[in-house]
């Protein structure tokens, strides 16, 4: 029986796994490098690019079991304790329902935000927790470990309960964290009793507990104070790490970036935020910080599919070893992807297209039988029959750049008839075409979640004996990835005022890419056929909130114009691509091409009528 | 003054239609548009003080007129209630029996939920926690199983996923520990599979419905062919939709053992009777979460008739602790 891998989203998801779990398979990379400095930091990008594992890495235990090579260099370099403030949907969901909708905006508001303290709070003793712990096992190399006496941490404990108003509790830490759990219970209980009892003496009764008026930065800053006293070490720095940001409050998102300017400066923040946010609109504000100034911004994803090669081939080094492999190259296993040419063939011939070669044979396959591809030749004279000697200059160029859209075309397209004057389709249900390497690395999109999983499947369907993935499993753990994914796209509720559209998240999605792949598959052969598309001012209103969610989802890949705002409030004048993780599945070139208007892919698109607009609404 | 005491934990039990419809001081069906909406109530007629059957304001398409005129015809109370409507009346109604508590009147309710949105299903027990629960009060949930049709073809867009109502939201004490889902499993295409990618849980516990009605069975596993797929077979329970006292009692044993460890979150997609189980276990445990996945007005109206068979649970309020017993009906 083939053993179960992880799966593409449940398999790594870092919010499942303790520190210890999520270092035992990390692999560092260039955002982590900028991530773990002492900066106030935002990191973006779309559910699975990795948030929250970098996040979590920064923790002290995840970092005490780190067994990386690097893992000392990061301890040496690490100045500050991290306080990973975790979120989830689920949460987000509870504190909307605290109250069960029967409390008035302001009492909610106020348990909201005590609740939000309290949760802060706990996590901050957690990691004071890890900071004063005793035992080290055998494992784990110690880190900002402190020694406190029980007489010093009773003294520092009793002082902080008495400042967060806890009451009736051993003065330990571990007794706090336990205090601080049921405190978020007890803002539960307050809020079903309030909306029992209604509106009236309210203010009194709320005014009266003394808890819910805390503030958690201040409180939090309290309490660090009074611990680095004690050990002396009064202007030690701990990281904020709020993960899910979204999620939170509003005024937490604002307060926290005003913060980057104006507070206490023994805290850093570090936050994790999705690359598209219309509601808090957290960076356009007059008292918002300026990136690279105030703070730094690091982009979780790649627009040019190039620049995840190298994180990849970390991660594909690691997981061999995790799973006892030797170290294969990815190409022994997985072949050369079809959209690219085999270095051997340049090193030893000089030229990837000679006669008899893969992308000679593909560029004559198309020529028997795409007209339109044979007036594209002719019209650029190019001879098939001497391609080789097409090398070094413009033509060889223009020969690299439409090799990876005649692999797909001469793929997807059927054999032109007599009397058609347009191609057709051919159905492909297993498209091995996007077998090889470097279309699996460009298929995962560098998303560590899913390249885990695709690729955490497909070692595990390796024959050891061959050391090779065949193409056609390749392709079927591909497409599953895929059917994955749609549904999940098809499960994201549409945003408010997008409640009349007939069509979710997914048909979208499905509609420009289907647009692509005609563009490329379909229509007279183009050198440059579109890719990416613009949200041009005449796309209608009612569908911005909708793509912003597919960005947020990964759906879309935002091609920033401006690497210094990477967080849109509006996805309009914006440009995007498609998630080459759907490629196989709606026959997508494996590559940045040419920008076109969204509003002409709605128009030429029937289901996309709701849309069409002459104007913003 | 009000009452702030805890509401009473409820007493679950099996349900059996020979032996278990007696007279009771309510009987609730509700006026669908699904040929099975009266199924239960002019097969068996149930003999009850009360007679109500609740509509909706939309979707009155299929059979909803003909439902409608026969409920009147055989003296039921007719109303047609937007949601929010259908929560003021089980709250004024419940209420009102509530304090007819002493008068030596019947003390049981019969709700039958075959025709019942999810979510009303959720406000009829959210209301009979903070209204019925007191001792000796029993509420029957009756079901009519569905016959086979095709599953719904197309996909449209969903305008909810998130709690079945606020006040199974759950609640995280520990919002820094994984999650856990478990989730029933529905013969709608991959519906299931896209909840748990869209909650991205730690870890998922299936329940697959095997009933009398066989051709669900196949159309089930189809449906969750990829979600099946990478779930361990270890977690992959199935139940009898038949037997839902067992179905409850092996779900409650698992939610019981995953909130130990973990935040758990159900997702009750398949027959009704799962969804009732999924809400009678968030009830006992405060802190699960119980989620919804639906289109709202999107979702196309689809007929069902009756198949015959009829399920239920009884619930019952008094000492607690007595609801032990072995599962026979779920296996994995």
């Amino acid at each position: 029986m083939t053993p179960q891998a992880p799966t593409i989203f449940e398999s790594f998801n870092a919010r499942a796994l303790n520190p210890s779990q999520v270092a035992r398979t990390f692999v560092p990379s260039d955002h982590y490098d900028r991530l773990a400095k002492r900066r106030h930091t935002i990191i973006v990008g779309p559910r699975g690019s990795g948030k929250t594992t970098l996040l979590k890495m920064l923790q002290q235990p995840a970092l005490e079991a780190w067994q990386h090579r690097v893992a000392d260099d990061y301890r040496l370099r690490i100045d500050f304790t991290g306080v990973f403030i975790p979120s989830d949907i689920s949460w987000g969901q509870q504190i909307a329902a605290l109250g069960e909708g029967r409390l008035d905006a302001d009492t909610h508001a106020l348990l909201s935000r005590a609740l939000f303290t309290s949760h802060v709070l706990r996590a901050l003793v957690i990691a004071v927790l890890g900071r004063i712990e005793t035992t080290v096992k055998e494992d784990k190399i110690p880190f900002r470990r402190v020694h406190i006496s029980s007489d010093a941490e009773c003294l520092v404990a009793r002082e902080i309960a008495h400042a967060w108003h806890l009451r009736d509790l051993m003065p330990t830490f571990l007794s706090l964290k336990h205090a601080l759990s049921s405190r978020l219970s007890a803002i539960r209980e307050l809020a079903s009793s309030e909306a029992i009892l209604g509106s009236q003496g309210r203010p009194e009764r709320l005014a009266g507990i003394s808890f819910l008026h805390l503030h958690f930065l201040q409180s939090a800053g309290l309490a660090i104070e009074l611990f680095g006293d004690c050990i002396e070490r009064p202007d030690e720095k701990w990281a904020l790490m709020f993960d899910e940001l979204e999620l939170a409050p509003i005024w937490v998102q604002q307060e926290l970036v005003r913060s980057f300017r104006s507070t206490d400066p023994r805290f850093l923040f570090k936050l994790a935020l999705n690359p598209y946010d219309n509601e808090s609109q957290i960076l356009q504000g007059a008292l918002s910080a300026a990136p690279d100034q105030d703070f730094d911004q690091i982009p979780l994803w790649y627009a040019e599919k190039r620049d995840s090669y190298t994180f990849c081939e970390h991660l594909w080094a690691e997981m061999l070893n995790e799973k006892s492999f030797p170290d294969y190259r990815p190409d022994e296993c997985l072949g050369i992807s079809s959209f690219d040419t085999p270095s051997e063939e340049w090193r030893d011939h000089g030229t990837a297209y000679r006669s008899g070669s893969r992308m000679a044979k593909r560029f004559s396959s198309l020529a028997t039988r795409d007209r339109s591809f044979r007036d594209y030749l002719k019209l650029h004279d190019i001879d098939l029959k001497n391609l080789e000697s097409y090398s070094g200059d413009e033509r060889a160029a223009e020969l690299r750049k439409i090799g990876p859209l005649i692999a797909v075309r001469d793929f997807y397209r059927k054999p032109d008839s007599e009397k058609s004057t347009t191609g057709s389709a051919r159905s492909r249900k297993l498209p091995i075409l996007y077998a090889g390497a470097d279309s699996v690395f460009a298929i995962s999109e560098g998303n560590p979640r899913w390249f885990i999983a695709l690729v955490g499947r497909l070692l595990d369907r390796m024959d050891p004996a061959k050391r090779r993935i065949a193409p056609a499993t390749q392709a079927k753990e591909m497409v599953l990835a895929g059917q994955k994914f749609a549904a999940m796209l098809r499960t994201i509720p549409l945003p408010p005022g997008a409640l009349d559209s007939e069509r979710g998240l997914l048909a979208i999605v499905k509609g420009v890419a289907e647009f692509f792949h005609s563009q490329v598959v379909l229509g007279e052969f183009r050198a440059e056929p579109p890719s990416t598309f613009i949200v041009d001012s005449n796309t209608a209103g009612a569908l911005l909130a909708s793509l912003g969610q597919a960005l947020n989802a990964g759906a879309l890949v935002y091609v920033p114009d401006d690497p210094s705002r990477l967080i849109l409030s509006s996805v309009r004048g914006k440009r995007f691509r498609v998630t080459y993780l759907l490629a196989p599945l709606y026959g997508l070139p494996l590559r940045l091409g040419k920008e076109i208007a969204l509003s002409t892919i709605l128009k030429s698109t029937d289901q996309f009528r709701l849309f069409q607009v002459d104007g913003r609404s | 003054m009000v009452d702030l005491e805890p509401a009473q934990q409820p007493i679950v039990r099996p349900w059996c239609l020979s032996t278990h419809l007696e007279e009771y001081a309510l009987f609730a069906a509700a006026v669908g548009y699904e040929a099975r909406a009266n199924y239960i109530a002019a097969a068996h007629k149930p003999r009850a003080r009360e007679r109500v059957a609740l509509g909706f304001v939309d979707n009155q398409v299929l059979h909803y007129s003909e439902n409608a005129a026969w409920f009147k015809d055989n003296g039921f109370q007719v109303l047609h209630l937007h949601d929010s409507e259908f929560c003021d009346f089980w709250e004024a109604t419940l209420s009102r029996l509530a304090a007819e508590r002493d008068m030596g009147e019947s003390r049981s309710l019969c709700v039958d939920i075959s025709s019942m949105t999810r979510s009303r299903i959720a406000i009829v027990i959210d209301a009979v926690r903070r209204y019925v629960a007191s001792p000796g009060r029993t509420v029957d949930f009756v079901y009519s199983l569905a016959a086979y049709v095709e599953p719904p073809v197309g996909h449209p867009p969903n305008t909810h996923v998130g709690p079945i109502l606020p006040s199974f939201a759950g609640w995280w004490t520990k919002p820094d520990r994984a999650m856990s889902a478990v989730v029933g499993l529905g013969y709608e295409q991959d519906k299931a599979l896209g909840a748990v990618e869209h909650l991205q849980p730690g870890e998922v516990w299936t329940f697959s419905p095997h009933s009398a009605v066989e051709e669900y069975s196949a159309a089930l596993k189809k449906a969750n062919q990829v979600l099946l797929d990478t779930v361990p077979s270890s977690h992959r329970l199935a139940y009898e939709v038949g037997q839902p006292f067992d179905c409850f009692v092996a779900f409650e044993s698992l939610v019981d053992r995953l909130a130990r460890e973990s935040n758990v979150i159900l997702l009750p997609f398949g027959p009704k009777l799962f969804a009732l189980c999924s809400l009678l276990v968030a009830w006992l445990h405060s802190d699960v979460a119980v989620w919804r996945v639906s289109a709202g007005k999107g979702e196309l109206p689809q007929d069902r008739r009756a198949s015959g068979y009829v399920y239920g649970l009884r619930v019952k309020f008094g000492a607690p602790g007595a609801q032990v017993a072995v599962p026979t009906g779920v296996s994995s």
